[in-house]
């Protein structure tokens, strides 16, 4: 029997070596493919457990900050829901959006550590802590933003040129990201109002007479050397500039208020004409330049804001001269398929105010590791492309200098003696065609050498009145030169 | 080549021990018992730490303690030819357990506790009996009558301490207490009893059944008959598990009482084609059977246990993520089928080849007193006993693993559950009787 007994022993220790190498399989083999599971709840409990790194305005007043409120869960609060727009929001269930999102790995800390302090607390098992952002807005722009903006749909951008940091990202109707689970089902339900959607950064708006900023640059990058005919191109009389025109069944005048004379094309600009921009098709100005300069201002790619998803709309179908003429004229005055991000419009304008050069929007400049004090400045790129030629960058400013003199809705935005520039426009959205207000501009905040300018783009949703969206700038304005 | 291979590790000691031998036996016993020990209050300490527990944790550290100071003590006085190996090997496995159920199930520690010292209690129980175990061998029929009998009582008033799922335990006051699991200890008796008394007729009086030679249905016939009985109350009670642990521990007795290899491979096809039958007849066999050919359609559902207790594995890796400090505790009922899978998260690897090891030793040193027994008797039950520790212990750390359909036995020694860890310390008081050598007197006395 001893035999028999060796044998039967012989097979269970195989056995055992079996279950040895299954377990070691399962332990080292398939460990990373199975912890990724979406149902591993361990990757929730420890989510629930990282001290994540809060999320500062730019004087270090707190936006969104993580506090313990259960025995080891942490929850996310922000003091400021009206910050929504560009801090985001942090869900266990639905995910991040803004700021939250862009820094996602350094709030949690996954990025920004010290090796040897990640190894200790991995090691300990002490929570995974974040480090601290601090962002770009100046909560003091966001919340009169805010507030001007009020319970209207629209949005609101603040950007400081030439550093490119974004002061104040409004987006309404917003969210308030304490109770986002909650509202969740709500919030995603009402299609046309789009609460959780960035209006600012993808809300594809209709350009409607804000696209003469981009027309007249187009126009003027006609000339070779505006340093010559700069004078010549903008301050000739436009016999037509009344006149209205039909698009889609809309006719497109002046704004009310137009004093009723010649005017030439930069007072047609300041009183938002649009006769004078569809001309400029029949004077030397071809659909495929248009379309390529359209192309050149970037209205056709998603601006680079640091770590963000932005947007922009690209229309099938190019301009070409074979585009029928009701088409074109539709695409000229901003009535067209082409449609762009208010995001899109406060770049332009900042290159506009940067003498022609690009800005490189952000919205976080430094971060702070957990336990320390000094903050590390994020690495932004100093680069500013020559976007717009300078000359015609300079034609531009002219025209948005005289535009703010000149128009009685531009004007609106006027905050004490600060120069400002600007446009007001009109523009009409959907079957019913809902007037949007646009206002796009900059106050200038230079000081010494140091050329600056608080650059603003508003858009308020169902206006009618032409100067709502500068009423909205000139709160933002007041709040950013500080006096 | 396999032969002495598996005879190295059975082999090489004396069967006898000598006298002056004797001591050196208590001392590696005394100092095995004394790294259980350091290794079950480090870890309870640990637990203690990590978890920020009240002081009062340490309180079954120290009846563990008692428990393997008392056992000590009469095994030495008792029995001083023993296997110095098995008792600290169930006592390590013991505490361990007792770590697991305090980190896992803080409310059972002391009901945990409290069966170790029962568990303890009856294994000492059979120590102090006479050591020819002829009380056992000669009452083979009563024994096993009795054990159906509290089955059959099972059936008609069983019920289940946590309410739902199988009747299969009875219950006086806030005590239950599972036949089933005495049942195992008294089959095995029974069938090394019948197998040793008839074992040289069996291999005598043989039949041809197509090529091959198997015994006369005469030697057969009641012991098959008992067999049943136990097995079909099993599956009546839906207690498959068992019911299969029976059926493997049978087939290996039955060939190692016969020396016919064709029977334990006719018993393997026998057994796969119960296990069709009942992939067909029962619904829990066949849900089994499917979760654990494809657990991944239905991890949030039906296999939400097998999938959650790989993920604890995967995240343990090589060394654990340490006592308290990992999540086992997502896998539902951990504590009794799934502590495997807590050894795998909290101590990694690393500790799930220790527990291996361990239950392989005790497995290896019981197979060993098997060789060396000098009766047939003793040589059968010590097997019967082994393999019956190995087979329930493959079943459950299989299906946790899904290297099997997972069957609800429970981790020999380390899941939480008296009735189990009685039945486990009645099965190594045996093992410890007969590894001190059995009385020249048994071998001359016949069961009936």
């Amino acid at each position: 029997m001893a035999r028999d007994l060796n044998r039967v022993l012989f097979v269970i220790l195989i056995a055992f070596g079996v279950v040895a190498l299954s377990a070691t399989f399962w332990a080292v083999v398939e460990a990373d493919n199975i912890l990724a599971r979406p149902d591993n709840a361990r990757n929730v409990i420890e989510e629930q457990r990282t001290r994540r790194g809060a999320i500062l305005d730019r004087d270090g007043a707190p936006l969104a900050t993580s506090q313990e409120h259960a025995s080891g869960v942490m929850a996310r609060v922000y003091p400021v829901p009206a910050a929504a727009a560009a801090v985001g929001y942090y869900s266990l269930t639905y995910g991040t959006a803004g700021i939250e999102a862009a820094y996602d790995p350094v709030l949690r800390g996954d990025e920004n550590r010290d090796e040897w302090d990640q190894f200790v607390d991995d090691a300990l098992h002490r929570a995974q802590e974040g480090s601290d952002v601090r962002s770009t807005i100046d909560l003091d722009v966001q919340l009169a933003a805010a507030e001007a903006l009020g319970d209207r749909s629209g949005a609101v951008v603040a950007v400081h040129v030439p550093s490119g940091e974004v002061l104040a990202m409004v987006s309404q109707p917003g969210y308030d990201p304490n109770t986002l689970d909650d509202d969740w089902e709500q919030l995603t339900e009402d299609e046309t109002t789009s609460p959780l959607l960035n209006r600012v950064t993808a809300g594809l708006y209709q350009p409607g007479g804000a696209l003469q900023t981009v027309m007249l640059a187009a126009i003027l990058a006609s000339f070779p050397d505006l340093g010559a005919a700069g004078g010549y191109a903008l301050n000739t009389e436009v016999p037509e500039a009344h006149e209205p025109i039909t698009v889609n069944g809309l006719t497109l005048t002046c704004l009310p208020g137009t004093p009723d004379r010649v005017l030439t094309l930069g007072e047609a600009y300041a009183y938002g004409c649009p006769a004078p921009f569809v001309a400029a098709l029949d004077n030397g100005l071809t659909p495929e330049t248009l379309w390529e300069r359209f192309q050149t201002v970037g209205l056709f790619d998603a601006p680079d804001l640091i770590d963000f998803q932005t947007m922009a709309d690209r229309p099938p179908d190019a301009l070409t001269v074979d585009t029928p003429s009701d088409v074109l004229r539709a695409a000229v005055v901003g009535q067209g398929d082409l449609t762009i991000t208010p995001l899109q419009m406060a770049l332009l304008v900042a290159e506009v105010a940067n003498g022609g050069n690009g800005v490189p929007l952000h919205l976080a400049d430094a971060l702070r590791r957990p336990g320390s004090d000094g903050w590390q400045p994020v690495d932004i790129s100093a680069r500013q492309p020559a976007v717009l030629r300078q000359d015609v960058a300079e034609a531009v400013r002219l025209t948005m200098l005289q535009a703010a003199a000149l128009s009685p809705y531009v004007s609106r935005a006027r905050y004490g003696d600060r120069v400002l520039y600007g446009q007001c426009a009109l523009a009409y959205a959907g079957p019913d065609a809902t007037p949007y207000a646009w206002f796009a501009g900059f106050v200038d905040q230079t000081q010494g050498d140091q050329a600056a300018a608080i650059v603003v783009v508003v858009v308020v949703e169902d206006a009618p009145d032409p100067g709502a969206a500068a009423d909205v700038a000139r709160a933002a304005f007041a709040a950013a030169t500080g006096d | 080549m396999i032969d002495q291979i598996t005879q190295s590790f059975t082999a090489h000691r004396p069967v006898i021990l000598a006298d002056d031998l004797l001591p050196a036996v208590t001392r590696r016993e005394r100092w095995l018992l004394l790294l259980a020990g350091l290794f079950v209050l480090v870890n309870q300490v640990t637990l203690l730490i990590a978890q920020e527990r009240h002081w009062s944790v340490l309180l079954p550290v120290g009846v563990w303690a008692g428990c393997a100071f008392a056992g000590h003590r009469v095994l030495a006085w008792r029995l001083p030819r023993r296997d110095p190996l098995l008792f600290p090997l169930a006592m390590f496995l013991v505490g361990w357990g007792l770590n697991l159920i305090t980190r896992l199930v803080p409310s059972y520690s002391a009901r945990q506790t409290l069966w170790m010292v029962i568990a303890l209690a009856a294994m000492l129980g059979v120590i102090g009996l006479p050591t020819d175990l002829r009380w056992l061998r000669r009452y083979r029929y009563t024994w096993l009558t009795g054990g159906l009998l509290l089955l059959a009582i099972t059936i008609v008033l069983g019920k289940n301490p946590s309410g739902g799922g199988p009747r299969l335990w009875l219950g006086v006051g806030d005590v239950y207490y599972q036949p089933s699991e005495l049942l195992k200890v008294l089959l095995v008796a029974f069938l090394a009893s019948y197998f040793a008394d008839h074992q040289r007729y069996m291999r005598l009086d043989t039949i041809r059944l197509g090529p091959w030679q198997v015994p006369s249905p005469a030697f057969l016939g009641p012991v098959l008959l008992m067999w049943g009985i136990c097995v079909v109350v099993l599956v009546w009670q839906k207690d498959l598990g068992t019911a299969t642990l029976f059926f493997a521990v049978f087939m290996t007795m039955l060939y190692l009482a016969s020396g016919q290899a064709a029977l334990f491979l006719g018993g393997a096809v026998l057994l796969a084609m119960a296990g069709a039958v009942a992939y067909v007849l029962f619904d829990v066999v066949t849900l089994r059977v499917n979760i654990w050919w494809n657990p991944w359609d239905t991890a949030g559902s039906d296999a939400y246990q097998v999938v959650q207790s790989l993920m604890a594995i995967a995240a343990g890796g090589v060394f654990g993520q340490g006592i308290g400090l990992g999540q086992p505790t997502i896998i539902p009922v951990v504590h009794s089928d799934f502590v495997f899978a807590a050894i795998g998260e909290e101590w990694g690897v690393v500790g799930v080849l220790a527990v291996l090891v361990v239950l392989a030793t005790l497995v290896a040193r019981g197979m060993r007193i098997a060789v060396q027994a000098r009766q047939p008797f003793a040589a059968l039950l010590a097997a019967g006993l082994s393999v019956m520790l190995a087979v329930q212990s493959l079943m459950i750390m299989g299906g946790v693993l899904k290297l099997l359909p997972l069957t609800g036995v429970t981790l020999p020694y380390v899941s939480y559950g008296g009735s189990s860890l009685l039945t486990s310390f009645v099965l190594l008081g045996l093992l410890l009787v007969l590894s001190a050598g059995l009385d020249a007197r048994a071998y001359l006395d016949r069961g009936s």
